[in-house]
């Protein structure tokens, strides 16, 4: 510890200094959060780790090989989250029954979350900065002009090779009632095919004629659809989407191919393509049983012979860097770090209010409690809705309990752990309503057998709605309930 | 106040520097000034830096100039703090029980709590604290009246025996202590100067607790408590810890620091060293088995018996014959010699063993010391 805090006071800046110095002096509640100490070193960390991972060579082509790294720094920010723990561990305000306002225990937990996160946010550099690197050595422009001039390429040096003719799919017409049946989730489904032939009704035809190259009418209600050979052996759709460039269609690119063909431009074509090669190619090639299948307008071995794969290899890995924190990775990655930091700041929150005894007996409580209801969800064959109102149930009867503290002349164990429970579980109530209420919407439709406007992005869009609500459940119960029922029972008297 | 300023200049007179010093920082505090209480830490510091290169009376002579001249605190008015009706606590898990106690505490009250081990008085001064719950009676804080329970412990300090282990730097806890106590930017620097001087401790300031022997550790506890202002303090075998002349220091800077005009407060001490709490306690109770057997001023104490204490080179035997055809009664506890009488006075008792020859190598008068119920 003596050499940790040797290595503090090095690495802090007088400014640091003198702010933790009026801190102690005239926020203590603050200053024994710890949060500007943990600011200031994360902010270090961030920027050494920045710039090692800026320094470390990294080509975006090849597989990423941050992993390890966001390993052995997860387990740093673990080691940094144990340390800060420690240093919680000194000075608390409410156990000294100092100046403790219902904003003093708001700002508290804030500031404990605050810290937390940041730490926790430190394994996410690494991968920051690879994206950050992707997307400054490729632009999203570069990456589909590139692809598009690549599958142009590909297509004219191995133009003997090519596959010309149409494919073709001959559909009936039917007035008929199209046959339907009910999956196994009980959704009703068309089934428009039967062993021979497709047959469709007239809106899925013409639903099928713009999505298909060419229509041929052979005689009353049959149909071929035809769909040229595609000629697009490397794709980018992710950059194409993030600057809104539509590509070429199947036909266009099949009607660019077969006229731009001149034998005489295949020696500057494939010295072109070369240096695109090099450009892209990663040389690292993992076989895949798919790629066999993945090209059907070109056997693979062709696409083998110009090192496709390997282009293909090279742009996912740019493609999956540049473009790692859009889309749903970022909100799955935010709910980790979020839920990781809101679980340890709860479990801080309690610890700094409660005693050390009751806090570790509400753990045992806790996990007791799982396993027991685990025996009594088993034993009675209760789903999804069952465990959800028990949940419900454990919640509201520790938030009784908590509340018996107000009238207690003592001590109460009981009170406590409910006390303790309940705080860490109150911002969860309103996500188990809302899947409360979709299991009870579920168990509607399987029951009557009609169909309900159930919607997944919908649940999604509730649930998340059910995150933000249940944070500030928590944050007005911190300052109020939580704020009178902790106050009330640590002070009280021991039995 | 004039008092005040001859008492300083009389143990500066008879070379008490230390005990000078402490009361000269005692009414600079009283007389509450920035500049005179900065002036006093100074003087303070040089003197326990270098003591023997310090003109310490002419320096204190002119702060004491200074310090006179400024209007004088107001008297200290004793008011009520804490009053115990008929309190009992009995444990649920042994044969221990707490029998009805009342007391009254009021500010610059010093009480002190003495019996032998195991006989409640940690109980006793639990319950007053708040710490434990008490099975009947009342405990009354009369300066706070219907606070809860968060408020009156913020309002009594308690200092257990074993004293629980400080994190940190040892001077970031006192400013951390007299932060919680509302005292905020430079008056909580110059607070802590001032506790750190008052109480010798400025030199393992800059240490951690594990560097400080437990003398210390109860030193800075008390600093720490002091700081946070409590109204009143209750201190758990606050002298097991500590050397003859610390046990001395800490007695009576309690009772100054009770009886301060800046911040008067009451304290109840729990103790073994008898002679020691009487000759600073204004009201000392003796316990046993959970029961008050004797209180100092209580009208129910046996004056008509005279007690006294010695220590002598001869054997017992010749002890009881040089006293034979007297009232005199021999006890031993092991230790000393008891001698009590209903006939003669202590002194007439004293007499009496020096004329019978009978060589004496310590002797005491505990009639009036709650000493005599210990057996």
């Amino acid at each position: 510890m003596a050499l940790l805090e040797n290595i503090k006071h090095l690495l802090l800046p007088k400014f640091l200094k003198r702010f933790d110095r009026k801190l102690i002096l005239n926020n203590p509640v603050a200053w024994s959060a710890r949060a500007h100490l943990v600011s200031w070193f994360g902010l270090l960390s961030t920027c050494f780790l920045a710039l090692l991972f800026l320094i470390i060579p990294n080509d975006p082509r090849h597989d990423s090989t941050v992993y390890l790294p966001i390993f052995f720094i997860a387990i740093l920010s673990v080691v940094g989250i144990i340390f800060y723990l420690i240093y919680l561990l000194r000075f608390n305000v409410f156990k000294r029954f100092g100046a403790y306002t219902r904003a003093s225990m708001l700002s508290s937990f804030l500031l404990i979350f605050t810290c937390l996160g940041f730490i926790i946010s430190q394994p996410f550099i690494p991968s920051i900065v690879e994206s950050y690197r992707a997307n400054r050595a490729f632009s999203s422009e570069e990456l589909v002009k590139d692809t598009d001039r690549m599958n142009f390429l590909i297509s004219e040096l191995l133009y003997d090779s090519l596959i010309v003719d149409f494919s073709r799919d001959t559909v009936l017409l039917s007035n008929a009632k199209v046959f339907k049946y009910c999956d196994e989730n009980g959704f009703k489904v068309e089934n428009f095919y039967n062993d021979t032939i497709n047959i469709c009704t007239q809106s899925y035809l013409l639903n099928q004629i713009s999505e298909h190259d060419s229509v041929l009418s052979l005689r009353n209600q049959t149909y071929v659809l035809l769909d040229a050979p595609d000629y697009e052996f490397l794709n980018c759709d992710k950059a194409r989407r993030y600057i809104s460039k539509s590509k070429l269609s199947r036909l266009e690119r099949y009607y660019n191919v077969h006229r731009s063909f001149n034998k005489d431009s295949l020696s500057n074509w494939s010295s072109e393509f070369k240096k695109l090669k090099v450009k892209y190619a990663s040389n690292e090639v993992y076989y895949n049983t798919g790629w066999e299948y993945a090209h059907t307008s070109l056997g693979s071995s062709y696409l083998d012979i110009l090192g496709v794969r390997s282009i293909e290899e090279g742009l996912d890995n740019i493609s999956f860097r540049k473009f790692f924190w859009y889309d749903d990775t970022p909100e799955i990655l935010f709910r980790v770090w979020f839920y990781i930091s809101l679980g340890l700041s709860l479990l801080l929150f309690i610890f700094r209010h409660s005693t050390t005894k009751i806090f570790f007996i509400s753990l045992l409580v806790a996990v007791l409690l799982l396993m027991l209801s685990g025996l009594f969800v088993a034993f009675l064959g209760l789903e999804e809705i069952g465990i959800l109102n028990l949940m419900l149930f454990y919640i509201a009867t520790f938030c009784v309990l908590s509340s018996k503290t107000f009238k207690s002349l003592k001590k109460s164990r009981l009170t406590g752990v409910s006390l303790n429970i309940f705080a860490a579980s109150i911002g969860f109530v309103p996500i188990i309503i809302v899947f409360l209420y979709y299991a009870h919407l579920r168990e509607k439709y399987r029951n009557t057998n009609f169909q309900i406007d159930y919607d997944y992005t919908y649940f999604a869009f509730n649930l998340q709605w059910a995150e933000v609500v249940g944070i500030i459940l928590l944050l007005i119960m911190i300052p109020t309930f939580l704020y009178s029922c902790y106050r009330k029972w640590y002070a009280l008297p021991d039995e | 106040m004039l008092n005040k300023s001859s008492e300083i200049r009389s143990f500066l007179d008879h070379g008490d520097d230390s005990l000078a010093m402490r009361r000269l920082l005692d009414y600079s505090l009283e007389i509450n000034q920035v500049d005179l209480l900065r002036e006093a830490i100074s003087i303070s510091r040089v003197f326990h830096q270098s003591p023997k290169n310090i003109d310490l009376k002419s320096l204190a002579d002119a702060l004491l100039e200074k310090l006179n001249k400024v209007a004088p605190p107001l008297e200290v008015n004793s008011v009520p703090l804490l009053n115990v009706k008929a309190v009992s606590k009995k444990y649920s898990g042994g044969n221990f029980s707490l029998t009805p106690i009342s007391l009254e505490i009021n500010t610059s009250d010093v009480l002190g709590v003495v019996g032998e081990n195991g006989n409640g008085k940690t109980t006793l001064l639990r319950c007053l604290a708040g710490q434990l719950a008490i099975d009947s009676g009342s405990i009354d804080y009369a300066r706070i009246p219907n606070a809860d329970l968060f408020t009156i412990k913020n309002h009594v300090a308690f200092i257990p025996q074993r004293i629980p282990k400080w994190h940190g730097l040892l001077k970031d806890n006192l400013h951390f202590s007299a932060s919680l106590a509302g005292i905020h930017g430079d008056r909580n620097e110059l607070m802590v100067d001032f506790m750190l001087e008052r109480l010798n401790l400025s030199p393992y300031s800059h240490l951690t607790w594990d560097k400080i022997s437990s003398g210390y550790r109860t030193r800075f506890e008390i600093a720490r408590v002091l700081l946070f202002k409590p109204g009143l303090l209750i201190l758990d075998e606050p002298l097991a810890n500590l050397d003859i002349n610390a046990q001395q220091t800490i007695l009576t800077d309690l009772r100054f620091l009770a009886k301060s005009a800046y911040h008067p407060l009451g304290i109840i001490l729990s103790s073994q060293q008898l002679h020691e709490v009487e000759k600073v306690a204004d009201t000392v109770m003796f316990i046993e088995q959970g029961k008050c057997l004797f209180r100092t001023g209580d009208s129910n104490v046996d004056s008509s018996v005279s007690v006294i204490e010695l220590e002598t080179s001869i054997d017992r035997a010749s002890l009881v014959a040089s006293l034979a055809l007297t009232d005199v009664q021999v006890q031993f506890n092991g230790g000393f010699y008891t001698l009590s009488s209903t006939v003669l006075g202590a002194q007439e008792l004293i007499h009496l063993v020096f004329s019978k020859g009978i060589e004496v190598t310590y002797f005491r008068d505990i009639t009036n010391s709650t000493k005599r119920y210990f057996n």
